[in-house]
């Protein structure tokens, strides 16, 4: 008889997916090794808060993490959602921590309202600003449509943060299985640039370059911006850019980049429109920073076939399918195309229904 | 045409039979036909309409993919009856009349074809209510077999029951035995009896066949055809269940546990291959299955085999002789048994050893086969192996007779020859083993060549050692592998990447740059401008319109040479939607006409081909197709279609995608439904194969995310058959999805603010009940009832699963009782609640009561004994008792016991059960004793009030004790008092009498009066309704003008 034994890993790596996809598939996971040979070996503040953010989001989760910190044992439990608060440690981005959520908060037994504080946006992680334009967005080709709010309450800018959103996510029976091939053309592009503590002028420098960058290409983009001042600025100043560009079949690519201490506003705005274009050039239906999020909400479909196009294959998205084939047993059929240099991926869902909620 | 039509007057018969025909009494013509007089009154017709509407609004389901593969697996068709009332009769009789053979002795399923496009699995229900519950969750169709003669069983009901709880599939009811009945007039009595009570139990109209008697030891072949013909048009429903999960009714049980392993520990966890049809959804190894019975597995691998009872691939008018298949390996039916590698043939031994002398072949087979039964080890385990799987009769033994692995297309030459060899036997034989195997079907005349397999006659040769079964898939496979490589030298392969051996030893590869976000920096400063324009909807390059494409290209490939202004009209109308950038390549001519038309293979005759508009047909065609675009779109008849159309067409699209993706899917390894699959199970407890049973069904289920264990909270009720209510805390068996698990249900019912225990249920309504248990969809149906059978009926419950949830609050009333130590005015001290200030300090403020219905709140501590001060709205008294209602959470008790019905059962048992077993008395307990409630009779004493006080009321309010001459002495009249006091009662008497008449008269008066201006009334009401009426009527038409 097969008993629920956990599956092993090793390394501090992909612990966010490796969560989430514990939590959904109900299947423990162990990680060993977290930083064993690093100076300051165990789990980090930011994963931590991370752990303890998805032990409050399900109920009967067991969490152990050994005295060293360099293991963690995770049982997962049922997610609940309602309210929660997470304070998230500076050393990660709101992103970080959303993208869990983003994950979870579908399938959980009522809906999810989140309100997180830290830093709204940096280098390393997805900002707010396009999980809020883009990401939950994404939703809606998997039907999870109505209800889906992300507001951004104070901007918190690193390294000190101070920001806040507000998540509030419904909750779904099943997803919808896709087949969202066709990625269109891009029809328009749009954006926010943001400025907190700096001068309001900023905001406008980089929304200039930027459009001078991008309308050589198309005609309609407009970037809105975003000043926030008082108390909804945060503890530090800062500034930055996050563009979506919007194909005709829907598809959504965006780029975002903020400024280190430093930086000129025109250059941010450049390189941010660069990077847009360079993921539009990428092509595909999903841009590679959401790539996880259309094949996670594949696997998690009904038993039909979905299939979608997405850019070339990121080392992040290689070892994403890897674990889905771990958690899930579902292996991706992937087809390169080669006119269009994107890579097909078609897989059956595994049938997940959100056993979580009530029968009204 | 305008003229009025005119039409021959009816002429009346003014003689014969139909003039002296007497006018009908229609009196009942509107109740024998309610249709026709629906249009005479509005009233009635919308009625009607409503009716109707309701009618058509209760058709509707909701809709469900029906995911029926092209080729269907067979449907199972599950017999079900109480003990001898004929399902072995029925399934011989239905197995004869699709395939003229005679099976003496049915052991497990038996798949037959029935028609062109139709299989059946045909299966016996034991009498058991955990194979009940497996056979209910796998039938297509249900034969009931009921024994007229003695009556409805509590079988057919308890079945019928499983049936409704797990996705109603179709039922018909056999009457069998009905041959016992000697009077026609009974006879037909008791059919009119059954078939009306087993439409209450199905639906009105259900089926119900009758076989009136046994011929041959079958039905009547008459009947038995009636039925399969029934059999053969029934429609099957798909069930949500069902078709959201994979699963296989085993037709087949093979041990392929290493013979070493079981040498050393016989005991030894076993390998076992589960042979069926899968049905439902796809399967893939490594996936969880539930065997009911046996429990939770993740497979090790499965495999597609060749489908041992194919329908005719070729469109036949009839089925064909040698196409009426039979497959029944637990039965052995033709004593031919093939796997992928092997085929066994089952050998009489009886049968040589009388016809011994008959052939030389047959005896050196025989010899063989000594030969190497001789070898002890390996013979042992041919008999352990094969008792555990087929229990097969001490006199037969099989043989496998296994292919030379020197060719794969000789190999799969050959097992196509088994497959037809049963009926044609001229399968080519190219094989040694092929040519051996046609030797056996025509009955052992001759074995002459199967020496080449001399190892593998005694064991079954693993697929893997021999390297011979799919040899042919894997070189496709393999060229497939290779072929983009080739294709395209410079593209690697993604799922090598990804999921690829490399993937596995290459993981750090990855892990190296890839860290643990998603988001992407990639910058490329060097863009190709030109590529990257396309991707815009900017881009003058090929149009956003998909379809014609090409045409589009052409038209912008070579816009120089036109010259025919002609065209040039339309040239706005083409660039319309998309391109507004007022690009040159948009004037199209003759010459690129041509180019689209030859490279769409019309040839270069539509070239000048000019049609009535004067234009190109290629042009002509192309302005169709936009005008169709542009008029006809389907979004019009998309608007048109219901919610319910939609909703089912969208599903009826991802089934289609599906079925389109397959193919791409192929090398992920699917097992699709309507494939025959063997499945291999690693770690099966030896039970499962030592104790096997081909009677009990064994259901290998699939199950997504239902894994993980939680708390379930279902509705549930009590089946108004069971004869007793349900106690909490007694472990129940819940059969539920693919799964039976024993669990300890809490049943309570909510108050729409908490769930409150029950220690029973009730006896008529739903209530609630937490059990532990694994995920079940809510929604679900489900059935209970208890291992232990002691009464009649079996089922207990049935009820829905609401809710998967890790907490489930249910609580039972705590009710703690003090006593008054001390009363001041309003607040009273209380003791012999609580027994410490802590217990009081968790109380405070909690509300109190007295009996009387006083009620306070609790203050705080006082003293250490936990005495506490509480006020109160009143003074209470110091014989009044205070409680303090409060609710104590139960904890749900986390017990979870699959029935593992086809190893070694396990359960627990009831409490009740222990004490009747280890007869220990039930315990005593003095204080839950019922005792009769004596009262003594309150005695009040007479109200005293102080003389002090008395003195000081006022006179009316003063207590008085009054004594009157009456009350205090008799009274002894003498005669004249007498003669007086007589009168004076007489008169009084006439007195009263008079008044009474009065008033009567007075009341006779009043009623007429009243009678009278309740006519006057009447009369005056009707006036002034006639006054509105036609005040109103010339008002409207006065509106009117």
């Amino acid at each position: 008889m097969s008993k629920r034994e956990a599956i092993h890993f090793e390394g501090h790596k992909f612990l966010k997916q490796r969560l989430v996809f514990s939590i959904l598939s109900q299947r423990p996971v162990r990680i060993e090794k977290i930083r064993s040979h690093d100076e300051n070996p165990g789990l980090r503040d930011f994963e931590v808060a991370l752990l303890r953010m998805v032990e409050s989001v399900t109920n009967g989760s067991r969490m152990v993490i050994s005295q060293t910190g360099t293991s963690v044992l995770l049982q997962p439990g049922m997610i609940t959602g309602g309210r929660i608060t997470v304070d998230c440690p500076v050393s990660r981005a709101i992103g970080y921590y959303l993208e869990v959520l983003v994950a979870l908060a579908p399938f959980g037994k009522e809906q999810l309202v989140a309100t997180l504080r830290g830093i709204t946006m940096n280098n390393t992680d997805l900002s707010v600003d396009t999980i809020r334009t883009a990401t939950l967005r994404n939703y809606k080709h998997f039907g999870i449509e109505e209800g889906v709010e992300l507001r951004v309450t104070k901007r918190g800018a690193p390294p000190k943060g101070g920001g806040e959103i507000r998540f509030i996510c419904p909750v779904v029976r099943a997803v919808k299985p896709i087949n969202y091939v066709d990625q269109g053309k891009i029809k328009r592009i749009r954006g926010i640039s943001y400025a907190t503590r700096v001068s309001p002028q900023t905001a406008n420098r980089m929304v200039e370059t930027a459009r001078g960058e991008l309308n050589k290409f198309i005609p309609d983009i407009y970037i809105y911006t975003d000043v926030y001042k008082g108390a909804d600025s945060g503890f530090s100043p800062g500034f930055g850019i996050s563009l979506v560009a919007e194909s005709t079949s829907g598809a959504l690519m965006t780029a975002e980049l903020c400024a280190n201490p430093g930086d000129s506003p025109e250059d941010i705005g450049r390189d941010a429109a660069k990077m847009l274009l360079a993921e539009v050039a990428r092509g595909g239906c999903f841009d590679s920073s959401h790539q996880w999020l259309a094949l996670l909400l594949m696997v998690l479909g009904p038993e039909h076939a979905s299939k979608t196009r997405i850019g070339k294959l990121t080392p992040f998205t290689i070892q994403y399918l890897r674990d889905i084939r771990e958690f899930f047993n579902i292996t991706f059929k992937l087809k390169a195309d080669p006119e269009s240099n994107t890579v097909l991926a078609t897989c059956l869902g595994a049938g997940y229904t959100n056993v979580g909620k009530k029968t009204s | 045409m305008d003229a009025k039509q005119t039409h021959k007057a009816h002429r009346v018969r003014k003689a014969g039979a139909s003039a002296k025909k007497k006018p009908q009494n229609r009196k009942n013509a509107e109740k024998n036909n309610p249709k026709a007089f629906t249009m005479q009154s509005a009233q009635k017709a919308e009625r009607m309409a409503r009716r109707k509407a309701e009618l058509d609004e209760k058709k509707y389901h909701v809709p469900m993919a029906d995911r029926t593969p092209t080729t269907p697996p067979p449907l199972v068709v599950a017999v079900v009856g109480p003990p001898k009332c004929g399902k072995t009769t029925i399934i011989k009789s239905l197995v004869r009349r699709y395939t003229k053979h005679t099976i003496s002795d049915i052991r497990g399923p038996v798949t037959v074809v029935s028609g062109k496009h139709q299989r059946l699995t045909l299966m016996e229900c034991a009498n058991d209510i955990n194979a009940m519950a497996d056979m209910a969750k796998v039938a297509d169709i249900v034969i009931l077999a009921i024994d007229a003669s003695f009556g409805f069983e509590m079988e057919t009901f308890e079945f019928l029951n499983l049936l409704q709880t797990h996705g109603m599939p179709k039922v018909m009811g056999v009457l069998t035995h009905l041959d016992k009945f000697k009077d026609n007039k009974r006879l037909k009595m008791v059919k009119n009896n059954f078939k009306h009570r087993f439409w209450t139990e199905v639906y009105d109209g259900a089926k119900l066949f009758y076989l009136s008697g046994v011929e041959n030891g079958r039905y009547l072949d008459r009947e038995i055809l009636n039925l399969s013909r029934f059999i053969s048009v029934m429609k099957i429903r798909p069930l949500a269940w069902r078709s959201a999960h994979p699963y296989m009714l085993a037709d087949r049980v093979q041990d392929l546990t290493d013979p070493e392993v079981l040498e050393g520990n016989p005991k030894a966890n076993r390998t076992v291959a589960l042979y069926g049809y899968l049905r439902g959804t796809h399967i893939k190894g490594r996936d969880l299955v539930h065997i009911p019975g046996a429990g939770d597995y993740r497979l090790s691998t499965t495999e597609q085999l060749a489908d041992p009872c194919p329908i005719p691939d070729k469109e036949r008018k009839r089925l064909d002789e040698r196409h009426k298949l039979i497959y029944a390996p637990m039965s052995e039916v033709n004593g031919v048994m093939y796997d992928k590698d092997a085929v066994y043939i089952e050998v009489k031994k009886s049968k040589h050893e009388e016809r011994a002398e008959d052939g030389e072949g047959e005896r050196m087979l025989s010899e063989l086969q000594k030969v190497h039964t001789v070898t002890e080890r390996l013979a042992s385990q041919q008999f352990s192996l094969f008792s555990g799987t087929a229990p097969v009769t001490a006199d037969s033994v099989r043989r496998p007779a296994v292919f030379d692995g020197s060719g794969s297309e000789r190999e799969d030459g050959s097992e196509d020859s088994v497959l037809d060899s049963d009926s044609n036997g001229s399968g080519s034989g190219s094989g040694g083993a092929g040519s051996a195997d046609d030797s056996e079907e025509s009955n052992d005349s001759e074995e002459s060549d199967s020496s080449d397999s001399d190892d593998d006659i005694i064991r079954r040769v693993d697929a893997s050692d021999d390297d011979v079964g799919d040899s042919g898939a894997e070189e496709s496979d393999d060229t497939l592998r290779i072929a983009p490589i080739h294709g395209f030298s410079k593209r690697v392969n993604l799922m090598d990447l990804v999921y690829g051996s490399a993937a596995s030893e290459g993981k750090p590869d990855v892990a190296k740059d890839g860290d643990d976000n998603a988001k992407s920096f990639g910058r490329i400063d060097d863009l190709d401008l030109g590529m990257l324009r396309k991707l815009f909807i900017t881009s003058t390059g090929d149009s956003d319109e998909d379809e014609d494409e090409d045409e589009d290209s052409a038209d912008d490939e070579d816009a120089s040479a036109n010259e025919e202004d002609a065209t040039g009209d339309f040239e706005d109308l083409e660039a319309g939607s998309g391109t507004e950038s007022g690009s040159d390549g948009e004037k199209p001519d003759a010459e690129n006409m041509g180019d689209t038309a030859s490279s769409e293979g019309n040839g270069g005759s539509s070239n000048d081909a000019a049609n009535e508009f004067g234009l190109p047909t290629a042009r002509v065609k192309k302005l169709k197709k936009k005008f169709d675009r542009l008029y006809d779109s389907d979004a019009d008849a998309e608007e048109k279609k219901d919610f319910y159309q939609q909703q089912k067409e969208e599903l009826q699209r991802y089934v289609d995608s599906t079925r389109e993706e397959m193919e791409e899917l192929a090398d992920i390894d699917y097992r699709w439904a309507g494939e025959y699959v063997k499945v291999v199970l690693d770690d099966m407890p030896c039970e499962f194969l030592e104790g096997f049973d081909p009677a009990l069904p064994v259901v290998v289920g699939g199950i997504a995310n239902e894994e993980g264990l939680s708390l379930l909270s279902i509705r549930i009720k009590r089946h108004r058959w069971y004869p007793k209510i349900l106690k909490t805390g007694d472990p129940i068996v819940i059969s539920v999805g693919w799964r039976r698990f024993q669990t300890i249900p809490t049943y309570f019912m909510n108050d729409r603010i908490k769930n409150r225990m029950l220690k029973y249920t009730p006896e008529h309504m739903h209530c609630g009940a937490a059990v532990y248990g694994p995920f079940v969809p809510p929604g679900t149906g489900f059935c209970a009832y208890y291992l232990r059978k002691k009464h009649s009926f079996g089922i207990a419950a049935t009820g829905t699963v609401l809710e998967n949830s890790q907490a489930i609050e249910v609580v039972k009333k705590l009710k703690l009782t003090g006593y008054p130590e001390k009363i001041h005015k309003n607040t009273a001290y209380i003791k012999k609640m609580f027994n410490s200030p802590l217990e009081v300090a968790r109380f405070e403020g909690a509300a109190i009561k007295t009996v009387s219905g006083i009620r306070g709140q609790v203050k705080k501590a006082a003293g250490g004994t936990g005495m506490f001060r509480a006020t109160f709205e009143d003074k209470i008294k110091l014989s009044d008792i205070v409680f303090l209602r409060a609710f104590h959470a139960v904890p749900i008790k986390k017990f979870y016991n699959p029935v593992t019905s086809l190893l070694a059962v396990t359960h627990m048992r009831t409490l009740a059960e222990i004490r009747r077993e280890k007869s220990l008395p039930v315990p005593n307990k003095k204080d839950s004793h019922y005792k009769p409630v004596v009262r003594v009779a309150k005695r009040f004493n007479p109200l005293m009030v102080p003389k002090s006080v008395s003195s000081e009321l006022p006179f009316k309010s003063r207590p008085k004790v009054i004594q009157t001459t009456t009350t205090k002495r008799a009274v002894v009249l003498d005669r004249k008092e007498r003669q007086t006091a007589g009168l004076m009662e007489q008169i009084s008497l006439l007195h009263r009498e008079g008044k009474r008449k009065q008033q009567e008269k007075a009341r006779r008066q009043k009623a007429e009066y009243e009678k009278k201006r309740q006519l006057e009334n009447d009369e005056a009401d009707a006036r002034r309704k006639r006054r509105r009426k036609s005040f109103f009527r010339r008002e409207g038409q006065n509106q009117k003008t």
